[in-house]
Parts: C-alpha cells; sequence; structure tokens
C-alpha cells in the first residue's frame, strides 16, 4: 500500500489554494464502503424528494405511498419479490464480469435472449413434460441462450480484443429488435396465432406458469437466491472464481501466473450470460406468461449494474440490493394514478448508481480541511 | 434527376445522420480531453425534452435549440464532477447517466400545463434558401434544401477539425487527452480543459436531441433517441477521433437507418424491426472486423482514465 501523501498541488500553484488536501487511504474497510454507500443512497432519495418538490409534489406523502405500495400488504409485497429475482440474477451477471473487469452492459440483451430461448422451450416442452421438468427445461434453454448471446461478444473480446462495452451495448439493441419482430413484425411460433389483430405473445403452459407459494415467493426467487450462493461459493472457494479475481485486480499478474486470458473471458462471459438468461426465463414465468416485448425490455439488465454496483460487487450482497430496486421497479405503473410521473422511479436510479459511483471517491481517498498559510500567493 | 432514388435516399441520410452527426462531434472533443462520456443518449435526450418544451411555449425552435444545448451542458456537468473531480468509473457513471437522462427527460415531459409529451409541435426549423433553389439539379436537394440545423453541424464538423490541429489550445487538448502528467508539469490546467469539453460535448449533444424534436420527428416522446446517443459515440472510435471522418460515418448510420425508406421507393417490403436492427448490426460486424483488422489505434491513450497528481 503506498503511503497517504499529501496533495500540495493546492499551495504550489498558487491560483488555487483551495483550504482542502485529498489523501489516499491506505486501506478501505468493508463496513466503510458499505456505510457510504448506504449513504449515497439516502442522499440519491434526498434529490429526488427535491425533485418531486419543483414538480409540485409532495415528496413525504409520495415515499410513503410507495412504501405502502411495495410492502403495505402481501400482494404488495408479492410484487416486490417478483421484481426482485431478475434483478438479483441480473445483478448477479453484471457482478461476475465487472470483477474481472470486462465492463459488460449486455445483462439487458442476454435477457431477452433467455426469454426467447425460455419462451420457445415453455411452448414446445411445456405440453408434455411435468411441472418439475417443464421448469428445469425452460430455465436451461433460457441459461443456454442468455450464454449464446453472451459469447457474440465474448468471442471477439478474447480473440481480437474488440471492445465490450461497444459489441454488448449494440447486442442490446438487435436482440431487442429480433423479439420485436418475432412479435409485431411476423406470425412467429412465439405470437399468439388466434388474435392476429392484436400482435401478442403466445402463453406459456400451466406446468410452466410458476406460482407463488403461501401466495408470497415463487421458485423462481428460490432459484435466484440459490444461484447467489453459487456464484458467491464460487467466486471464494474455487479455482476459476481465484483466477477471475486475480485477472480483475491484474490482467498482468494473472498472465504471468499463465492464466488463459482467451478461455477466461469467454467462461466468465458465459456464466454472466447465463445468470441474466435466467433471469428472462424466470421472468416469463412468473410476470409475463408469454413472450411479451413491451413487459420484458424494461431495463431489468440496466438496473442490473445499478444492484451490481451499489452491492459493492458482492454476490451476496446483491440478494438485498436488488430487493430495494425491485421494489422501486414494482411500485412505478401504480405512481401514475395518483398523479406522480412513474419516470421519477427511473430517475431514483439513476441518481442512485451516481452517487455510488461518486462515493467511491471517499472510499479511495481522505478529504481534510486544512488551514492554508494567507498570501502564499 | 432529382427523383432518383440515390439523391432523395441522400437527403433523407443527411437530415436523420444530423443529430449523430451533432453528438459525435461533441464527444470526440470530450474524448480527445480524455473523458469518456458514456451518458451522450441520456444528454440527447435532455436536450431533447427541453428544446420542444420551450418551442412548444415560444413558438420559437431558435429559443428550443439554445435552451436545448445549455441544459445539455448543465446535465453533462454531472459526468464532469464525477470523471473530473471524483474520478469515478467513467463506465458506470455513463450508463447512469443514459438511466439519469432517460427517466429525468420523461420526468420532464410529463410537467407543464398541458404536459410536454401530450403537446403539439409549437415550430419547426425550416429549409434556409427559397424552395426554387431546391430543383436546382443534385447540388439544390443536395447541398441547398437543407434547414439551418444541418448547415451549423457542417460548420461545427469543420470547427471541430480545425480547433484539434490547427490551433494551440487544440494541442493543449490532445496533450491532455493523451499524457495528463506530461500536461500537467507543463503548465496546462487538466482539470479544467477537461471540464470545459465535457461542456462542450454535452452542449452538442443537446443540438443533437434538440434537431430530434424541433425537426426530424417534430414531437417528443419517451425514449426517443432510440440508441442514437450509443451509436454516435461507437462512431467516434471508427472514426478514430476525427469529425470529418465522423462525418462520413455519421451519414452512412443515417443511410442505413432510412433503410426503409429508400426500400419502399423501390417497392420492397422488409419488417420495420428487422431494418430497425440493421444500424446496430452494422456496427457491430464493423466493430468486430477492425478489431480484428488490428490496425494501430489513434485513441487518446489516458481516455478513460481519471487523472491525479499524487499518483504521477
Amino acid at each position: 500500500m503506498t503511503a497517504p501523501t499529501v496533495d500540495r498541488a493546492a499551495a504550489r500553484s498558487g491560483r488555487w489554494h483551495m483550504p482542502i488536501t485529498v489523501e489516499q487511504r491506505a486501506a478501505s474497510r468493508f463496513l466503510q464502503q458499505l456505510g457510504v454507500n448506504l449513504v449515497a443512497l439516502v442522499l440519491a432519495f434526498g434529490l429526488g424528494a427535491i425533485l418531486l418538490l419543483m414538480a409540485g409534489d409532495n415528496p413525504f406523502d409520495v415515499y410513503r405511498e410507495m412504501f405502502d405500495r411495495a410492502f403495505g400488504s402481501s400482494r404488495a409485497f408479492r410484487e416486490t419479490l417478483r421484481s426482485t429475482t431478475p434483478l438479483i440474477l441480473t445483478g448477479l451477471a453484471v457482478t461476475v464480469c465487472f470483477r474481472m473487469g470486462l465492463w459488460s452492459i449486455g445483462a439487458e440483451g442476454q435477457l431477452i435472449a433467455g426469454s426467447v430461448a425460455g419462451a420457445a422451450a415453455a411452448l414446445v416442452l411445456g405440453p408434455s413434460l411435468p411441472a418439475p421438468l417443464a421448469v428445469a427445461a425452460v430455465v436451461v434453454a433460457a441459461a443456454l441462450g442468455g450464454a449464446a448471446w453472451a459469447t457474440l461478444a465474448a468471442v471477439p473480446r478474447a480473440l481480437f480484443g474488440t471492445d465490450e462495452v461497444v459489441t454488448t451495448l449494440m447486442l442490446n439493441f438487435i436482440a431487442l429488435g429480433i423479439m420485436n419482430y418475432l412479435i409485431f413484425g411476423s406470425v412467429s411460433y412465439w405470437r399468439d396465432r388466434t388474435n392476429l389483430g392484436f400482435p401478442a405473445g403466445k402463453v406459456i403452459p400451466e406446468s410452466t406458469q410458476l406460482d407463488p407459494y403461501f401466495g408470497v415467493f415463487d421458485a423462481g426467487l428460490i432459484l435466484s437466491l440459490a444461484l447467489a450462493l453459487i456464484v458467491a461459493l464460487a467466486l471464494r472457494r474455487t479455482v476459476w472464481g481465484y483466477q477471475l479475481r486475480v485477472a480483475g485486480d491484474s490482467r498482468a499478474a494473472a498472465s504471468y501466473a499463465g492464466i488463459s486470458a482467451t478461455r477466461q473471458i469467454i467462461s466468465v462471459f458465459a456464466v454472466s450470460g447465463a445468470l441474466a438468461g435466467v433471469a428472462g426465463g424466470t421472468y416469463v414465468m412468473s410476470i409475463t406468461f408469454a413472450l411479451e416485448p413491451r413487459a420484458i425490455a424494461v431495463n431489468l439488465g440496466f438496473v442490473g449494474i445499478v444492484v451490481a454496483a451499489v452491492a459493492l460487487l458482492k454476490p451476496l450482497l446483491v440478494v438485498p440490493i436488488a430487493f430495494l430496486m425491485g421494489a422501486l421497479l414494482s411500485i412505478a405503473p401504480s405512481l401514475s394514478i395518483f398523479g406522480v410521473s412513474p419516470a421519477v422511479v427511473i430517475v431514483i436510479q439513476g441518481i442512485i448508481l451516481l452517487c455510488v459511483a461518486g462515493a467511491q471517491f471517499f472510499i479511495r481517498y481522505r478529504v481534510r480541511i486544512t488551514r492554508v498559510e494567507v498570501g502564499s500567493r | 434527376m432529382n427523383d432518383w432514388v440515390l439523391i432523395q435516399s441522400l437527403v433523407v441520410a443527411v437530415s436523420t445522420g444530423t443529430p449523430v452527426v451533432l453528438a459525435g462531434s461533441g464527444a470526440i472533443l470530450t474524448q480527445r480531453s480524455g473523458v469518456l462520456d458514456l451518458g451522450v443518449e441520456g444528454t440527447m435526450l435532455i436536450g431533447a425534452v427541453t428544446g420542444f418544451w420551450v418551442t412548444t411555449s415560444t413558438g420559437s425552435p431558435v429559443a428550443g435549440l439554445v435552451v436545448a444545448v445549455l441544459a445539455a451542458a448543465v446535465f453533462s456537468m454531472i459526468q464532469g464532477v464525477l470523471a473530473v473531480s471524483l474520478r469515478a468509473n467513467q463506465v458506470v457513471v455513463g450508463v447512469a447517466l443514459v438511466i439519469l437522462g432517460s427517466g429525468l427527460s420523461s420526468f420532464i415531459g410529463d410537467q407543464g400545463d398541458p404536459p410536454v409529451a401530450r403537446r403539439f409541435s409549437g415550430g419547426i426549423f425550416t429549409p434556409v434558401f427559397p424552395e426554387s433553389v431546391h430543383d436546382w439539379p443534385a447540388v439544390g436537394p443536395l447541398l441547398l434544401s437543407h434547414d439551418p440545423v444541418v448547415y451549423l453541424s457542417w460548420a461545427f464538423v469543420a470547427g471541430v477539425q480545425w480547433y484539434i490541429f490547427r490551433t494551440r489550445t487544440g494541442m493543449h487538448l490532445r496533450a491532455v487527452g493523451h499524457d495528463p502528467a506530461s500536461a500537467d508539469a507543463a503548465g496546462l490546467p487538466v482539470s479544467a480543459v477537461r471540464y470545459l469539453h465535457v461542456a462542450l460535448g454535452g452542449a452538442a449533444a443537446g443540438a443533437g436531441g434538440g434537431y430530434l424534436t424541433l425537426r426530424l420527428f417534430s414531437d417528443w416522446f419517451d425514449d426517443m433517441t432510440a440508441g442514437m446517443g450509443w451509436i454516435a459515440v461507437i462512431l467516434v472510435i471508427l472514426a478514430s477521433w476525427r469529425s470529418l471522418r465522423l462525418l462520413v460515418a455519421a451519414y452512412a448510420f443515417g443511410a442505413i437507418s432510412s433503410l426503409g425508406f429508400t426500400l419502399q421507393l423501390l417497392g420492397w417490403k422488409i419488417p420495420t424491426e428487422l431494418l430497425a436492427i440493421l444500424p446496430f448490426l452494422v456496427v457491430y460486424l464493423v466493430m468486430v472486423f477492425v478489431s480484428a483488422a488490428e490496425r494501430r489505434s489513434q485513441m487518446p491513450a489516458s481516455l478513460a482514465e481519471p487523472y491525479f497528481r499524487e499518483s504521477r
């Protein structure tokens, strides 16, 4: 660790004598990081409140109403948990890539690919298989679909060093376009052919629709919790996870240690894509019950980036953060009923991510107000 | 001659590509300073909605464009504070700005009386030269039929090229983006240069967004940029951070995006959903081929890397 040295820029240049010094912290503690992120969360809701005030709404009323609609009844709670499941999975997908320093923003497209593949499996296999097997088939198909879509970014990255930010982004739009084409632009296998006037997805068979246990949570949530645990263990306890973390800290060290970058990039992308794909598959089984482009393309992949960043790229922390964001997401549609723009939810998510990204500064550096001699100019 | 499909298509390609020309040229300035602003998509939306609000309230597209530029420049200062002063991860900040810009523009669209999103166009930019000139063979439709913003974008592209390669401050800009430590040692105010060019990039993106609501669609709807901002950022890479090349790339994008229009003229029918994929597919393939061909990158060497004197 480097010893904290003082940035004397202020004093030296003479023009900018701000009485502030910035020092690099020797090491940052986990709880400290978490604390800073929680402050960032509170700050985001504070800024959201200011925005609501400017729009002429009473932020306290709006927030109380939002809280009620997220947790106030067992029905509300169920909706929150339903939105939590895909966010745990996309959050994990982003976590895996970001931990290795792969800046994939492709969870959105991989989720769509998973939805398409999962819905296909449900429509083909659902009628003939018993419920547990049919659900398993959908999950596997969704995982494969997501992983395959991620490979389209992984292989160019591994072979030619093609920037993954660019490819994953383009693949998001391409996946969205394909899904739209399947429902709105053609009479595909996924489309409800009995109603050609109004384009809609064909409803998946009942054996693949997830019923909530005790009316509260469904198998998708259990699966996502299990996957969070598995990812956490894989990162900590397996060679794969160890190599991933080494490469994330230093590419050079990883290649010096003989870790194959090509294989690693492709496997990490595939795992990430599979997780995002499963998010799509469970989303279809638990919420939309059909390939419904408008209901599926709701930025779950992008919110996964928010979740992963707030959770400090820790798989187990992804769960509570996804729960919080799921609550936010599930109430968005009902906000317009009492005259508040539902977009305020997206605004708050954006501010949260900005605050958390900015807050990292205060984790890495210590800012102190110091005295500067008068007349140093 | 002016009825030729080629000429008609090129005219549409120019207007479709203009938002990307503006936003992309601005992004060149930002990226040349060493800051990778991925938030262009969000910044454009802010420009689009504020411009539409002002124009529907005042009836003046010029006022709308001015406000779009200013609002977007202010919005991009979030990127400035986070990327320059707080040294945040620029990929994460960029994504956050896209989310925030999408939400905030939609939120703004729901305000006002009547809400901005329900208003009809309050006025749009119209061609500069009289109708009679548009009929001149080839040069009429291609060069003389445009609105003032298109000519402004040409001036901007030329200005950016001149500024970066022919002026002293442009050289300073390149130095800051390439090697901030040396630039700092030579006495250049690294942070100030970066802040300024983030703001300029934001302003240009705002103009691009304003063009959407004040000319191209003459309407506002949620997330209307539909990926144009992302495309602008990526075309900057493909254009090797040079604005003249970006102009060509942006019009190529415009031609591909408006291919549906061309095919319609030719009497072909292809589902619009598939046509919508095409620009993104092309950019994906070009990116892969370019990186496979492995030309020497002309990327500003310190792009997306925060600068901190202490770790010099």
